[in-house]
């Protein structure tokens, strides 16, 4: 015990005194920041910046969208409105093409003329997108949108959900209903999305958890990474430099590997509790003062959560990663040993889209439980969905098993690993060394 | 204080690294482990020292196994040269010296005389990157003794040093020795080994040849062998060599059988110029070549 923490005090110390782990602990806050508050600021500010140009051959059908678009948070342009910001910039003021252009639309009225103008305004980002409505919409019951950002559902889903309403409302007029009675009839509902937990229920919107979700999963996933990289280093380090040999006249090896995870888990730990009193301190105390109100998206007591997931996460793969430096000559080696168990911390990552739309879907739930992905995954659905206490409680058993398991498998692997050099070591070398 | 190795074997696959390897230390005596490259010294070292366990055998420190207490009462130097190359050179040492039993306190106060020794003191806050391949090669044998061990283990200690260094390391394990230590160290430098050993033990390809008293083996091995200092070109002298040694301005000779120093004089006066004409016992280098060759031929 007495060498275990000798070995722990000087890896804590060696790490948290290394000018990375300082730099990272400062700028982490400013990280959090931006992943717990931005989302709410961009989520407001990208739906405002959306402007579309709304043309076509059926005057009143244009015009009701147009009406109707107003209403959200889309501005709307229609030609005229269009030529007038063209006009605005010298540049295109006294650009020949674009002014013969104009005129050939205007004056001849021809269409792919201005639309031509509408592509070229597009791709020049003078405005993100416009909808263009042909002369049988009513009956082909199509339109074409033609936007800068084609990723950009919410615009999509807003113009879909307008022409649709508008179509609908003109197709019942033409059938006999009154019109006025048609308008009071299709009326857009307002929806409130809010989240259930035991605090009642919370305001939400999607971009925001979504936002949020990815913040969080990066954050867990790079912590992770970076510090079972660390441990991987230190291992082959040591072991390369014959340093390990040194060690290992004075203490059994399990204490130099029990000594590293633990005494480079506490450091990490440590920053993670400086990154959230830091935050919380703004969010408390100075964000008022400065007249800043933010709020997390998601309860201050899910960030136990955070540090419960990703301290679980940390000791699985510095297990692994662990292992990986023990069995490897180099760093190339090391990487292409870690690269099988790090595969599973980018999976949730590539997925985090489903993962926060869809938390309930039998394939989430598993990744959740599945002690690999679960760090990133489990917590993840805490933030953006209702988790049940006793699926929270059983990907932790689940992930504390998986740990034990790691740990043992690395208390045998280590101790041969370390002292076998000359060669790249393959996953069958592992095999053997595990057999004894 | 006494280290007792029993029939120590270890093999990796199909190689026998060691075999049927046995010694005995005492107190304030010096053993080295003699032997070519890839002859098991190193493989012997870490098994007395419990990083590898041998496939059979047993070794005993004062009659005990190796363990913890034990352990804080060895130093070791591996023959690979390795420390935390990030790290203050203090911080280094004080960590070894805790790993070791002593104290922070006692530690920081220990260095301060040892660096001093080694001219090291200006380099105590530096970082070891910054450190000579010589300079790191004697903090890490300052790290090796800072807890002022009992038994001390090195392998290939004088490796990479130059001539002053290999002075002042050779001046402590004097020291040591006379104020009761048990040092054991591998090395090719026969020189040293001569000039330092009370005991060696003679290994080639894991099997030990020979083992003792390094008086007693020179003498069992010194027969009729003179040494001649000379100018000029040495001739051959096989008609009255059985083995020789040659150096630029002197030759170690083994005389044949039937050959008496006188005669053997007889024989170079009149071809070289003869400085200076002595009746020895074999070098350590010659014994060591003698019985490598005749090992290797039994083979």
């Amino acid at each position: 015990m007495k060498k275990f923490i000798i070995i722990f005090k000087h890896e804590f110390k060696v790490f948290a005194m290394n000018k990375t782990f300082i730099v990272l602990t400062i700028l982490g806050p400013f990280f959090l920041f931006a992943i717990s508050i931005l989302p709410s600021i961009l989520t407001t500010n990208i739906t405002k910046a959306v402007t579309l140009v709304v043309s076509g051959d059926p005057v009143n059908i244009v015009d009701l969208v147009t009406a109707s678009l107003k209403q959200t948070s889309i501005k709307v342009l229609n030609e005229d409105q269009f030529i007038e910001l063209l006009n605005s910039n010298k540049k295109y003021r006294d650009n020949k093409n674009i002014q013969e252009k104009i005129d050939i639309a205007r004056n001849k009225n021809d269409r792919n003329a201005m639309v031509s103008l509408f592509d070229f305004a597009t791709s020049s980002k003078i405005i993100d997108g416009y909808l263009y409505l042909n002369a049988d919409v009513m009956q082909s019951n199509k339109a074409e949108l033609v936007l800068k950002d084609v990723a950009d559902f919410t615009t999509v889903g807003t113009v879909q959900y307008v022409l649709q309403q508008v179509l609908s409302s003109l197709r019942l007029v033409e059938n006999g209903m009154d019109p006025g009675l048609v308008q009071k009839l299709v009326v857009q509902p307002e929806i409130i999305v809010k989240q259930i937990s035991e605090k009642g229920k919370i305001k939400q919107d999607f971009l925001t958890v979504l936002m949020t979700g990815i913040g969080f999963s990066l954050l867990v996933y790079m912590t992770i990474l970076l510090y079972g990289q660390s441990i991987g280093r230190a291992v082959l380090t040591e072991k390369t430099s014959k340093t390990i040999e040194v060690l290992l006249s004075s203490t059994k090896p399990l204490n130099i590997l029990y000594g590293k995870i633990f005494g480079q888990g506490v450091a990490a730990l440590l920053q993670y509790f400086i990154w959230i009193s830091m935050g919380l301190v703004f969010l408390k105390f100075i964000g008022p003062l400065v007249n800043v109100n933010f709020s997390l998206p998601f309860q201050i007591e899910y960030l136990a959560y955070l540090i419960i997931f990703f301290l679980l996460g940390f000791f699985l793969y510095a297990a692994l990663y662990s292992i990986a430096g023990a069995a490897s000559d180099d760093q190339q080696n090391l990487d292409q040993l870690a690269w099988p168990f790090i595969i599973f911390l980018i999976i949730p990552l590539v997925m985090i889209s489903p993962i926060v739309t869809n938390s309930s879907s039998p394939l989430v739930v598993a990744m959740s439980l599945f002690p690999m992905t679960s760090p990133i995954v489990m917590f993840v659905r805490i933030i953006s969905s209702t988790v049940s206490i006793s699926e929270i409680i059983l990907s932790i058993s689940l992930l504390l098993v998986f740990i034990i398991i790691s740990m043992l498998i690395a208390s045998r692997i280590f101790p041969i690993g370390i002292l076998m050099s000359g060669r790249k070591f393959s996953f069958k070398d592992i095999k053997t060394w595990l057999k004894g | 204080m006494n280290i007792e190795a029993k029939h120590l074997f270890k093999s990796y696959g199909d190689i026998d690294a060691v075999k049927d390897f046995s010694f005995s230390t005492e107190s304030g005596k010096i053993y080295g482990l003699i032997g070519p490259n890839g002859a098991g010294k190193s493989t012997t070292i870490r098994m007395i020292m419990g990083i590898l366990l041998p496939d059979r055998g047993e070794i005993l420190f004062n009659g005990e196994k190796l363990n913890y207490e034990i352990m804080e009462k060895i130093g070791y130097l591996p023959e690979e040269r390795g420390l935390y190359r990030k790290q203050i050179a203090e911080d280094v040492l004080v960590y070894l010296a805790e790993l070791k039993g002593l104290k922070r306190g006692d530690a920081l106060q220990r260095m301060t005389p040892l660096l001093e020794r080694f001219e090291l003191s200006d380099f105590r806050k530096k970082k070891i990157e910054s450190f000579s391949k010589g300079m790191a090669q004697k903090l890490q044998f300052i790290s090796t003794i800072i807890h002022d061990p009992d038994f001390i283990f090195l392998d290939e200690p004088f490796s990479g040093l130059d001539p002053i260094s290999v002075d002042q390391i050779r001046e402590i394990l004097l020291e040591m020795k006379n104020s009761g230590k048990v040092i054991m160290f591998s090395t090719h430098n026969m020189e040293q080994a001569e000039k330092i050993c009370d005991y060696i033990s003679l290994i080639n390809h894991g099997d030990q040849v020979v083992s003792g008293k390094l008086e007693e083996i020179k003498k069992q091995f010194g027969k009729n062998s003179i040494s001649v200092e000379f100018s000029g070109k040495l001739p051959d002298i096989s008609t009255v060599a059985k083995n020789y040694t040659e150096y630029p301005k002197w030759v170690e000779i083994e005389l044949k059988d039937d050959v008496t120093p006188n005669q053997a004089l007889a024989f170079l006066i009149d071809k070289i110029s003869i400085n200076k004409f002595e009746i020895v016992n074999p070098s350590l280098h010659s014994i060591f070549v003698k019985l490598v060759k005749e090992d290797e031929s039994e083979l």
